[in-house]
């Protein structure tokens, strides 16, 4: 006798039950977001930003996590990631500090940096912390949020660029990197960011410099030293490569 | 021109005028006087007569000046060891045309530098020099040098320094030179040489950015000595 049973409710006035389920789960809203976020974010891929977003909804409970996700919507370089930054801080300013306190504080602060760096070497991540990292009891006012989540974006495209760069010097493509040409590119890459960004003349050098012809000079210096100082793997490579982003990093006082 | 302008002292100009009652005019005459002050320590001389070794070079900026001239004091030879001799003038450089008519614009305002080759003796062991403007047009009321120097050689010393690489390059962006460029680093054994430099580049541009963007404001640290003690603070 099952085939005899009615479906729940599906027939029975179908607009207003239609509307009533969708109210029910506040499915409108949810609609309405999603699609507000993609057009002011312009995702390349929408399927992917799509999927993406209903996973982390699941992670209502975790504020950090919640702050992470839309921090990452979109690329730092685009004017929604400030607003976007904004909205991480103000979601994160519910966390609960003390007795009837609210706010970012330093352990929310660090927790942040550190998932927003999952992807990095550890030794990068902790060069990292040194420099920008805060007291467990601080405030963090949204200054200092927004430079240190902005150095955390940069910093994760430029771990990803250190991998293009580590497979082109990776000549035979045997997975390392002679040490050699690793110190003379490594050399080239400071002496560019030891400059001043005032001194014109210096900036031209360091563009030379990072040019082919500077490059393939220094190369070729580099590799008429028959010294042998082996390979590099990719992480090691990556760790010396960042620490000339992280010399420019400006330590919290 | 390459060493550093002599050491001297330069007067300001001086008109020269025939004074009369009935006939004051115009000059159009100025002289300006040059001494060395001496530099050496007092207790070589006795007699604290400054001047000059050897002059290379005169430059200076011209200001509607027409003629110049200079004349030169030789140091006078002791004969009776402390006793100076006839100190004489002596014309260096006669009545030199800076600019080609007085009443003219041209040449009033032109940097000149009178060499070597137009003195008519070499100066040396000079103890003043007096140089002698002359405006004779009344067109230009007011006239003068400026910036004077005295060098002391007019041959460049040393080389001057080699351009910076990357201005000698020549138009590096050529595809011809980038083909070179790509045919040397094969030969080396560096496949993509371009790919590598433009990583670079952009690894570059990645953390000036970032650097760019860094908060300046304090975090509002009441740390006394790197520890922080409420009475400490009291007391700070």
């Amino acid at each position: 006798m099952a085939d005899k049973k009615k479906p729940n409710s599906a027939d029975d006035r179908p607009q207003e039950t239609d509307r009533q389920f969708l109210e029910r789960y506040s499915i409108g809203t949810l609609m309405k977001d999603v699609l507000g976020k993609i057009v002011s974010n312009r995702p390349k891929d929408p399927i992917t930003f799509l999927s993406d977003y209903f996973d982390s909804l699941e992670d209502q409970s975790n504020l950090v996590l919640k702050a992470r996700n839309i921090i990452e919507m979109t690329h730092h370089s685009r004017p929604v990631f400030e607003m976007n930054v904004r909205q991480a801080y103000d979601i994160m300013l519910k966390q609960k500090v003390g007795k009837r306190l609210y706010g970012v504080n330093g352990t929310s602060y660090t927790d942040l940096i550190k998932t927003l760096c999952r992807d990095m070497p550890q030794p990068v991540t902790t060069k990292l912390l040194k420099k920008i990292e805060c007291l467990d009891y601080e405030a963090i006012t949204f200054d200092v949020f927004k430079s240190g989540v902005f150095t955390c974006c940069v910093l994760q495209d430029y771990v990803k660029l250190c991998e293009m760069l580590f497979n082109s010097l990776d000549f035979q493509s045997s997975g390392k990197v002679d040490k050699i040409l690793s110190d003379v590119v490594n050399e080239q890459l400071k002496a560019a960011l030891a400059n001043t960004r005032t001194d014109a003349r210096k900036i031209v050098e360091a563009g030379y410099n990072l040019g082919p012809d500077g490059l393939f000079y220094a190369l070729e210096r580099g590799m008429r030293s028959k010294s042998q100082l082996g390979g590099q793997t990719l992480e090691q490579f990556t760790i010396e490569i960042c620490d000339a982003f992280l010399s420019k990093v400006k330590r919290l006082r | 021109m390459g060493d550093r302008p002599l050491h001297c002292s330069i007067k300001n100009p001086i008109l020269l005028t025939v004074e009369d009652q009935k006939n004051a005019f115009h000059s159009g005459c100025k002289v300006i006087d040059v001494t060395f002050p001496n530099v050496s320590s007092p207790e070589t001389q006795t007699v604290p007569i400054s001047f000059c070794e050897r002059v290379g070079e005169i430059c200076f900026k011209n200001y509607y000046t027409a003629y110049v001239s200079i004349r030169v004091k030789f140091k006078a030879a002791p004969e009776n060891g402390a006793e100076s001799g006839e100190i004489k003038w002596k014309t260096c450089v006669r009545r030199m045309r800076l600019m080609p008519s007085p009443h003219k614009e041209s040449g009033s305002q032109d940097y000149f530098a009178i060499s070597k080759k137009q003195f008519s003796f070499d100066i040396s062991n000079i103890s003043a020099m007096r140089i002698i403007l002359q405006q004779p047009s009344p067109v230009w009321k007011e006239f003068r040098i400026e910036d004077l120097r005295l060098y002391r050689s007019s041959e460049m010393l040393s080389k001057p320094p080699p351009l910076p690489a990357w201005l000698t390059e020549d138009s590096a962006n050529s595809t011809k030179h980038k083909l070179e460029l790509q045919t040397k680093a094969k030969e080396k054994g560096i496949p993509n040489l371009e790919s590598i430099s433009s990583s670079l580049q952009e690894l570059w541009g990645l953390s000036e950015e970032m650097a760019i963007n860094q908060s300046k404001t304090e975090i509002g640290r009441y740390e006394v000595d790197g520890c922080y003690e409420v009475n400490l603070l009291a007391y700070t």
